[in-house]
């Protein structure tokens, strides 16, 4: 990240701003993804007057980096009349989209709204297995086809490629199409469970030797040597920080006006339906709590060589069960980036892989005991 | 002397962070920041109001400089951010961005 941009966090982080927030319009899409984390349903949708008013709440807050996405938020009939709105605040929109909806009438107004970035999401550069994934037929010719039309007319387009089983080691074919195309790419090595708790999706995670070819490669690895070295020990600023920026300069809306931490943190802060966005931001005991969270507090990771360097997930983690415990996600991305075994992770050196897991916790808190998750043995 | 009108362009994002406002150029993907002075004029970049009366009304009275040493300041600070596609710099009143 750019230094001003690391400087403008930190003031936003000092000022108590949610400079970034993703907004989720609807969880219905028109596409069958099986890894997809959303539970597709229409039912409980913010209306588009409400919509609006929690855009204006958000500019007042302070927000800047606004992301669209769902779903599908191409769905919603007042999909435009949304970024219209938003855009009239002065947010820098960036749109989530599978693209099956991008026809050259919606690609010259996202253009003409000045919509900074468009991420298009392509699992494979072959159709059958794209397809297979979406499970609709076509489904990447038509995605590769709003590409084409976005960037005709300038269009900043990024293809998003999430590696996952079905699809294994077509990265780097994604990424030349995406090259071929003028778009920008960005890989996901990161499948997360489902937000009902459901983490049979976690299956669909690819094997270690693919996550380590992916974490230590220079095509998306700015310094391996800096990215893969052997962590550093913790010192007292590392200590005395936290984690991601979830809660702190960053927030996330569902389409029922639900706000969490972020997208995969099932932390209910508050209802928008019920309260003003400022009061929840400022005032909900669940931010609050977080907020006051230091690195030193984590009863795992305080005491892990990896602490220094380690993008712990506190959303996933509480997803495992809890909240202030290691991610196991980021042990293993940590793990397969140094080959240094995490604290607490002896599993990882014995060749076990993906998500071990002891409960579930789905949105609004409830928990659900239950073993080792499916796909969790050694690869 | 002729004046300058400047006006924000259609194309940025724009928030305010503290004192300090945040721009964002989506067509370059770059990212700006204002001192407090430069947020003046440019919260004041209407269009219609003339560059030398933002930077009497709202430079020289809020922080006590010269007008002559702020309107020079002003006239490289708007060149500047016009280079950079963020801002609209004409010798007739301009539309409000939208």
């Amino acid at each position: 990240m750019p230094p001003l941009m690391d400087g403008i966090l930190a003031r936003a982080q000092r000022l108590g701003i949610p400079l970034n927030a993703h907004l989720d319009l609807t969880y219905r899409c028109n596409e069958r993804c099986g890894h997809c984390y959303v539970e597709q349903t229409g039912t409980g949708e913010l209306t588009t007057g409400e919509v609006g008013g929690i855009l204006e709440q958000l500019a007042e807050a302070g927000t800047l980096f606004l992301a669209i996405s769902g779903g599908e938020p191409l769905l919603r009939e007042d999909f435009f009349e949304v970024v219209e709105a938003a855009r009239r605040l002065s947010f820098d929109v960036r749109l989530k989209t599978n693209g099956l909806l991008i026809w050259p009438e919606e690609a010259r107004r996202l253009r003409a709204l000045r919509v900074h970035e468009v991420h298009v999401s392509i699992y494979s550069h072959r159709a059958e297995a794209h397809d297979r994934i979406t499970g609709v037929r076509g489904s990447l010719e038509r995605s590769l086809g709003a590409i084409r039309l976005m960037r005709e007319l300038g269009q900043k387009v990024i293809v998003n490629h999430l590696v996952m089983r079905g699809a294994e080691r077509d990265h780097r074919e994604v990424k030349a199409l995406a090259g071929h195309l003028g778009a920008g790419f960005r890989i996901d090595p990161t499948i997360t469970p489902r937000m009902n708790g459901d983490d049979t999706n976690l299956a669909l995670n690819v094997g270690r030797d693919e996550l380590v070819e992916i974490v230590r490669s220079p095509d998306y690895v700015t310094s391996v040597e800096e990215y893969c070295a052997p962590p550093a020990p913790a010192d007292a600023k590392t200590l005395d920080g936290a984690g991601c920026s979830a809660g702190f300069t960053h927030c996330y809306i569902a389409p029922n006006g639900d706000v969490y931490p972020c997208v995969q943190f099932p932390l209910l802060c508050g209802s928008l339906r019920r309260q003003s966005f400022a009061e929840i931001w400022r005032d909900s005991p669940q931010f609050k709590e977080l907020r006051a969270t230091r690195n030193r507090d984590l009863p795992v990771c305080s005491e892990c060589s990896h602490l220094s360097m380690c993008s712990r997930c506190p959303g996933l983690a509480l997803m495992e069960g809890d909240v202030r415990g290691p991610s196991a996600a980021d042990c293993e991305k940590s793990y397969a980036r140094t080959g240094v075994t995490p604290s607490g992770r002896p599993e990882l050196a014995e060749g076990k892989f993906r998500y071990w897991k002891a409960e579930r916790v789905h949105r609004g808190g409830t928990r659900e005991r239950h073993g080792q998750a499916p796909g969790t043995e050694a690869r | 002397m002729s004046d300058k009108y400047i006006a924000r362009s259609a194309a940025i994002a724009a928030r305010k962070l503290g004192d300090e406002m945040v721009i964002m150029s989506g067509e370059t993907s770059s990212v700006f920041t204002l001192n407090e002075q430069a947020t003046a004029i440019w919260e004041a970049a209407d269009g219609v109001t003339p560059l030398r009366t933002i930077v009497e009304t709202k430079v020289c009275q809020e922080f006590d400089v010269a007008p002559e040493v702020a309107y020079r300041d002003a006239e490289e600070l708007v060149t500047d951010l016009a280079r950079h596609g963020i801002l609209l710099v004409s010798d007739q009143p301009v539309l409000p961005a939208g």
